[in-house]
């Protein structure tokens, strides 16, 4: 092959990327005369394993109801459920078959937030919207056209967090252990951010790498500065490591955390030890008597496998409830769009969602053109090690910091 | 390698040319007409799998040239490819610098850094130089993972290729511009393999002390092959940040190096053509796995879950059965089947 | 000064475990020349067989520790029989290679067998503590460190003074002419292998101890593979000792350079990284390490 031959090929190859494009498809991807198809993509195989399935279990339950009573302006959900492996390269792949190959019209659920940043331009060129968990500020701030947050993000959970401590306790010593990458450090901004808001400061940061097991250092560190309060920013083996820390150096430090690691499991693996372990969330504890509560379990009990899921005092309800908040948000916007779906009428739908009524359950979730995060508030809840699980000591408030 | 009879050549041009009969040549024309004609044929997922492919091509003619024909270990490649990732994304988000301009540019910054992991490797052999490789890898991670300018873990953006007014945006744009790249790729990685400084890689790795001992400067061309290997990461670094308009530091991990390893592994170490089936095979098959937990799914929830288990460990597996059982990859199969078609009753 | 001694204790205790996975690595490499970098997740194999048998059976602490080990013994003989036999001639590369395929092999099948989830052994010395003036140092770790101490002084005797030792460490130099002197070299690596495994798992179970039980544990190998290098790949004592330098060095970087700010550069958490940066200097300075001897290579 001589070079002569080379460029012309290069050329004539250059020559064809120029060549028009034609449209895909005229109707409406993922939108037929009778069925919608949305797509949520949980980690069922990988590190976050633990929480897929509880999410994946409140999709079908909810869609399932849905579909039974009467659809959605005369079309039954679809609702596709993709093993997405929580790491971005993984939730790429996951998120080019459901869109290309499955062609659904949204995501109405992806777990985890470098997965959910890493799919955002291909979910921005297709016209997919898109509901990331693991909330992080940046998905409404600055925000995107199409992604909304119907949760409450971890810079607003943080702040309430620190000002509740410190409404109590105007002098309490706060410290902060938090994980080294997005999550926890928009944890430890926001708590910065509520500690100068109240006019006192953290007293010590002691960042840890993802995965860590051994916060003996970190522990040290906060016992040397003298802090009353920990806030953990973690997951659950690290909060629970650190329980069991504290326990070995008869400290006797109180520790609030977010809502990740706010689960039944955390008995399993501590038992009674996690008495007295508070944590920040914006989901009420799964047991409690409340009306959005008593309305998810009547639907699981019909629709679902409720001994398995919420019936199951060990199963991980905020996972499921966070998931059934998500759907809901999600099937509302279907529901406000009307008859003439397309992506721009859900955008615009989606945005006019305003004070939904959770039941108690969680905060209602308001929408609006400038707002794509459903709420700020949260509640504190306190855990019980004799009866193995949550109560709540403080319900849901928004944060005073300002949280723009 | 069994060379069959009949393969004869009358003069050394013809020795020396890049593709060697007339069989291979029209094979190759053939194939050629084929990809210009896919994009039109094919569904857009199934465009999408094949631009991944045409990226990771890149980078595995770049371990290949490295491990395979110079018998350089090397556990840092997916560094390499981070490395050129975040130039492209530093250099197009942050200075504005247009694509054509920033393509060279990270893989030469990939290059500076290979030279950099290559000067040690003079003293450091076999298992010291893998270990070397792969603490390098862990702190470029680190690195990555921890400086504010580049936001860490959340990832950053990577704005659209433009060439003055035209921007590419479809997946058959991409098609286009990926393959052309890797296509460019391939000849000048088939071009090095047959002049002199391939013939001193395959010296090196076949024994270094007798290489130099004839008169090879082992220095030179150990920290070539280092630095071309890295510039072929880093091209494929920075075209995989355009394409996917997002890059995180957790895809450049140890992860990406091993994909790469039982690429040219599997595909067959120390041949060109071994890269190209090797980077196919590795990159269809996290999408095989989707798609067929996707047959399955409705059937048996239970052991869609575990199938998808075995996405961790399915890279392993390969690794170990080719080793174990074809060394020399699929291009060693694809020969063997050649030779025992072409010597038919006959054994040899 | 208290302070000192407990971050010295507690890197002590950390690097006991990094000297037990070193010594199997060590011990794999000395015999059959294989550089394991499954050796982490075999430990985490070994925590996890115990788990399986101390919490889902309900059987005793002490008897599942040594089922684990027996457990151990035989993935060790089995691993190297399925996969390391074939390869006994092959170049070094390959063998790397197939470690490292295994190593996402045994986490995969560990994934499937037991879950992605977090696990806790309770043992008869879990959460109890000793306290020594104003120190309050775990009893796990006084364990873990005397266990060690036990195993090393075992090894070191074995390896120099028993005939088994001493054609293992022949085979390793050279299994033509160790073969040709009437060792069978095949049994020797087979043995090497369960050897290595029995002691990776304990190294897994003390760890599994201190912390938890879950998949992720099997990073702990790089840092073992560091503390190898560190103390030299041809010696016993220098996997003990390299382990006990890396584990308080990493100690000390943890409670005194963890999140300082360089810079627009965020150091974050140093333990990880001090490991390797530790690895990197060695091979820059002295690739063979504290005690190893250099290799002599012929063309």
């Amino acid at each position: 092959m001589r070079m002569r031959d080379v460029s012309l090929l290069v050329l004539v190859i250059g020559l064809l990327c120029f060549m028009p494009n034609g449209s895909w498809a005229k109707d409406v991807r993922g939108v037929t005369d009778t069925e919608i198809k949305i797509a949520c993509l949980v980690d069922l195989s990988g590190p976050g394993k633990y929480g897929g399935p509880p999410i994946a279990d409140a999709g079908r339950d909810y869609v399932a109801w849905v579909n039974d009573t009467g659809g959605i302006n005369g079309r039954k959900i679809n609702l596709i459920v993709e093993d997405n492996g929580i790491l971005p390269s993984t939730t790429m792949i996951a998120a080019k078959k459901v869109i290309f190959k499955d062609e659904i019209f949204a995501i109405a659920m992806n777990l985890g937030s470098a997965g959910s940043s890493s799919i955002l331009p291909l979910c921005e060129e297709n016209q997919v919207v898109l509901m990331p968990h693991g909330a992080n500020k940046k998905f409404y701030d600055p925000g995107n056209k199409w992604v909304f947050v119907p949760h409450t993000v971890q810079y607003s959970m943080a702040s309430r967090a620190v000002e509740y401590i410190l409404e109590k306790n105007s002098k309490a010593r706060m410290g902060i252990i938090y994980q080294d990458d997005g999550f926890g450090k928009e944890g430890l901004e926001g708590a910065r951010a509520a500690a100068k808001f109240m006019g006192s400061s953290l007293v010590k940061a002691a960042p840890y790498k993802t995965g860590t097991i051994d916060f003996s250092p970190h522990m040290n560190a906060m016992r040397e500065a003298k802090v009353d309060f920990i806030l953990l920013w973690t997951y659950l083996p690290q909060s629970a490591s650190i329980i069991k820390q504290k326990v070995t150096m008869g400290w006797d430090v109180e520790l609030i955390s977010n809502n990740t690691t706010g689960v039944p499991p955390l008995f399993a693996i501590i038992g009674e030890s996690a008495d007295g372990y508070m944590l920040v969330t914006p989901f009420a504890p799964g047991w409690m008597d409340l009306p959005g509560i008593n309305r998810i379990k009547k639907i699981t009990k019909k629709y679902g496998n409720y001994e398995k899921t919420l019936g199951n005092p060990a199963y991980p309800d905020y996972l499921y409830l966070a998931g059934w908040a998500y759907i809901e948000a999600c099937v509302q916007g279907l529901r406000l769009a009307g008859r003439d779906l397309t992506p721009d009428s859900f955008v615009k739908a989606l945005e006019s969602i305003n004070d939904f009524d959770m039941g108690g359950l969680c905060p209602n979730i308001t929408f609006g053109p400038e707002r794509h995060v459903s709420s700020f508030s949260s509640l504190i809840l306190r855990a019980n090690g004799q009866k193995k699980r949550f109560e709540i000591i403080d319900p849901i408030r928004e944060p005073k910091t300002p949280q723009k | 390698m069994q060379q069959l009879s009949g393969n004869f050549k009358v003069s050394y041009k013809a020795d020396r040319a890049l593709f060697q009969n007339l069989w291979v040549k029209s094979w190759l024309a053939i194939f050629i007409v084929s990809m210009i004609l896919a994009p039109f044929f094919v569904s857009r997922y199934q465009l999408s799998i094949l631009n991944e492919i045409g990226i990771v091509v890149i980078g595995a003619l770049g371990l290949n040239l490295l491990t395979g024909y110079t018998g350089q270990i090397s556990l840092c490649h997916g560094a390499f490819v981070g490395i050129g990732a975040y130039t492209a994304a530093l250099l197009a988000s942050k200075l504005g610098v247009p694509f054509l301009i920033s393509l060279p540019l990270s893989g030469l910054m990939a290059a500076l850094l290979g030279m950099v992991v290559g000067i040690p490797s003079l003293r450091l052999k076999g298992l010291y130089l893998a270990l070397g490789t792969l603490a390098f890898g862990f702190i470029v991670e680190y690195i990555l993972f921890h400086w504010d300018l580049i936001q860490g873990d959340m990832g950053m953006a990577v704005p659209k290729i433009s060439f003055g007014t035209f921007t590419v945006r479809t997946e058959r744009q991409f098609y286009f511009l990926i393959m052309t790249a890797a296509t460019i790729a391939v000849i000048f990685a088939k071009n090095i393999a047959r002049t002199k400084i391939g013939r001193c890689f395959v010296a090196i790795r076949d024994r270094d002390i007798a290489a130099e001992a004839m008169g090879i400067p082992l220095a030179k061309y150990k920290v070539m092959a280092f630095a071309i290997s890295a510039f072929y990461a880093g091209i494929a670094g920075c075209i995989m940040a355009y394409y996917q308009k997002w890059i995180v530091p957790g895809s450049f991990d140890l992860s990406l190096s091993i994909a790469y390893i039982a690429m040219i592994i599997m595909g067959g170490l120390g041949t060109i053509l071994g890269s190209i089936l090797g980077a196919i095979l590795i990159t269809g098959i996290p999408h095989g796995i989707v798609y067929f937990t996707d047959v399955f799914k409705e059937s048996c929830p239970a052991i869609s879950g575990l199938i998808v288990d075995f996405k961790l460990g399915i890279f392993g597996l390969i690794i170990v059965l080719t080793l174990l059982f074809e060394p020399r990859g699929l291009v060693g199969i694809y020969q063997r089947i050649k030779v025992y078609w072409k010597t038919w009753p006959f054994k040899y | 000064m208290e302070k000192i001694i407990e971050i010295l204790f507690n890197g002590l205790s950390m690097g006991a475990i990094y000297a037990l996975l070193a010594l199997g690595f060590v011990l794999i490499f000395k015999s059959t020349g294989v550089l394991n970098f499954a050796h982490g997740e075999l430990a985490m194999f070994g925590a996890f067989i115990c788990y399986t048998f101390a919490m889902l059976f309900n059987v005793p602490y002490v008897i599942a520790f040594l089922i684990a080990l027996v457990l151990g013994a035989i993935l060790g003989g089995v691993i190297d029989t399925l996969f390391f036999r074939k390869m006994l001639g092959e170049p070094l590369f390959t063998t790397i290679m197939i470690s490292v395929g295994l190593a996402s092999i045994l986490t995969s099948t560990a994934g499937m067998i037991w879950g992605h989830d977090v696990y806790s052994i309770v043992s008869p010395f879990t959460q109890k503590t000793l306290s020594v003036g104003e120190l309050v140092l775990s009893q796990g770790s006084m364990y873990t460190i005397a266990a060690s101490i036990i195993l090393f002084i075992l090894f070191l005797i074995f390896f120099n003074r028993s005939l088994l030792g001493i054609s293992m460490r022949g085979a390793a130099e050279d299994p033509d002419t160790a073969g040709l002197m009437g060792i069978n070299v095949k049994k020797i690596h087979m043995i090497a292998w369960a050897l290595g495994t029995v002691v990776a798992a304990v190294a897994g179970m003390f760890l599994a101890e201190q912390s938890f039980v879950r998949l992720a544990m099997s990073h702990i190998g790089i840092k073992a593979m560091a503390a190898a290098i560190l103390g030299g790949m041809e010696s016993i004592g220098g996997a003990i000792i390299g382990g006990a330098i890396i584990g308080i060095v990493e100690g000390f970087a943890a409670n005194y350079l963890s999140g300082m700010e360089l810079g627009n550069f965020y150091f974050g958490d140093i333990k990880d990284v001090a490991a390797f940066a530790i690895m990197i200097i060695v091979l820059m300075i002295r690739p063979h390490g504290i005690f190893g001897k250099e290799k002599v290579e012929r063309v």
